[in-house]
């Protein structure tokens, strides 16, 4: 831990010294998440790999915003999921979509009063997949955002509460309402009565 | 079965090792006792490793590539040095860009190939269903002439017999009544030959009747016989078609088949970087 600490303190210093190496050193470490986490957002993998980009470009332009409150991989996680937000909301614009994410909607998403247990012998079709990925892409994206981070990327809910800028009882109950409302989507979707 | 909310957000929080050592415990007490929270742990572990397992793909040697040159775009207006690109990176983008410029070419002469199968196949299975419908079509001509034989044998015969029928109701019948003036005797016997005549001309009515009716069946038969021909044509010649077209559709099933192999080893050898080594020995 100490050493890995030791060697993103190194990583963090040679980025805010414009050092090509550290920036070489940061897309072998760190592309293939930025992408799968942007990827998981917007499920599109030209959008991604443009979200990826910015996200890079953005640690190059601000990396001296960088403070070290946090750990350098969490804001680089920050960093991942506003570049791939902003890419949705840009999508969603252009869609002619509604763009408002505020507070209500997401903590007041209309959520099952009872929720259904799912046979095992359904969660193990492969058609459960290609529905799971829908119910993905049908949460909001803060609660997919929420929901990737945690169950996806396995980062400890304290973690994707500092990525997402809110309190951890905040992102617990995004994951949990990501979650249950997935659940209730392949209830739907596989016909469980 | 159902749970509420509550007792599932409590169930999640296990899950995710979010409980306290007391609340933990006292869950595992109720879990030991309840059959629907049981299922529903089920479910929630089950799921979560199903999500899993949902594709995400991997970033691609080319998005990295272009990840460096777009960071190295940025740092040359900065006046900055630049990343180096390592070798490995650019060997195995080139090697991929080789195998897709290979696989490309494979699959359009793949394509070129069935498109020609495609339309040889159509062309002789038109040439068939033609001289098909060409030999169906003199059958069907034979089978009209027939019907009109028929119909002017018949209109021939009804003839004959009105000719016959109006013969001797008018010429003969007003020579027994002409010859009737000529004596008391032969007026006496008028009435007897002029229903003679009558008779007669029932008679040739009913021969004649009879002869219309021969001639039109012998002409019904002969058509029939001609348009069972001509359907025996028509269905050998629907079945010669037929034959050919699933002959041809065999053919170009079997071309679209090696085409779809071929597209389906393309993509396996850009995602493997294979072809590049078998070139590589060939020389290339």
């Amino acid at each position: 831990m100490e050493h890995g600490q030791t060697n993103e303190d190194a990583l963090v210093a040679g980025l805010k010294s414009g050092d090509p190496e550290a920036y070489e050193d940061l897309i072998e470490r760190y592309a293939e998440m930025a992408y799968r986490v942007a990827y998981r957002i917007l499920q599109d993998e030209d959008e991604a790999e443009d979200a990826m980009q910015e996200a890079f470009l953005t640690v190059y332009r601000r990396i001296d915003s960088f403070r070290g409150d946090s750990k350098f991989s969490t804001w680089f996680y920050r960093v991942v999921t506003n570049a791939a937000l902003d890419l949705l909301r840009s999508r969603q614009r252009r869609q002619g979509q509604d763009i408002s994410w505020d507070q209500s909607e997401e903590e007041g998403a209309p959520l099952p009063d009872t929720v259904h247990p799912l046979p095992d012998e359904l969660l193990e079709r492969q058609e459960t997949l290609e529905v799971l990925e829908q119910g993905l892409m049908s949460l909001s994206p803060k609660l997919r955002t929420a929901f990737v981070l945690f169950e996806l990327e396995g980062l400890p809910m304290k973690e994707v509460a500092k990525v997402l800028g809110i309190s951890e009882s905040a992102a617990k109950v995004r994951v949990h309402r990501a979650r249950l409302l997935l659940q209730k989507y392949l209830a739907h979707h596989l016909q469980v009565e | 079965m159902k749970l509420h909310e509550k007792m599932w957000d409590r169930i999640a929080d296990y899950v995710d090792g979010l409980l306290d050592e007391k609340e933990r415990q006292a869950l595992e007490d109720h879990l030991r006792e309840c059959h629907e929270c049981q299922q529903m742990l089920a479910t929630l572990k089950k799921m979560r490793a199903r999500v899993r397992d949902v594709r995400t793909p991997a970033l691609t040697p080319e998005a990295k590539l272009r990840l460096y040159e777009r960071l190295n775009e940025e740092r040359a207006k900065r006046g900055e040095p630049l990343l180096r690109i390592p070798e490995a990176l650019k060997a195995e983008v080139q090697a991929r860009a080789r195998v897709a410029a290979k696989a490309a070419r494979d699959i359009s002469r793949e394509s070129a190939a069935a498109a020609t199968q495609v339309a040889k196949t159509g062309a002789e299975t038109a040439a068939v269903a033609g001289k098909g419908m060409v030999r169906t079509g003199k059958k069907g001509v034979d089978v009209i002439s027939t019907a009109a034989e028929g119909t002017k044998d018949v209109v021939k015969e009804m003839g004959k017999t009105a000719v016959d029928v109006g013969r001797i109701t008018t010429v003969e019948s007003a020579e027994v009544i002409r010859s009737a003036f000529k004596g008391p005797f032969r007026a006496t016997i008028a009435p007897v030959r002029l229903s003679l005549k009558g008779m007669k001309a029932g008679a040739r009515m009913m021969t004649g009747g009879a002869k219309t009716m021969a001639t039109a069946m012998k002409g019904t038969a002969k058509m029939l016989h001609k348009s069972v021909d001509a359907s025996l044509t028509g269905v050998k010649e629907s079945a010669r078609t037929a034959k050919k077209a699933v002959e041809g559709s065999e053919e170009v099933r079997k071309a679209g088949q090696k085409v779809l192999k071929t597209v389906l080893k393309g993509m396996a050898d850009v995602v493997q970087g294979r072809a590049e080594d078998e070139d590589a020995n060939r020389g290339e």
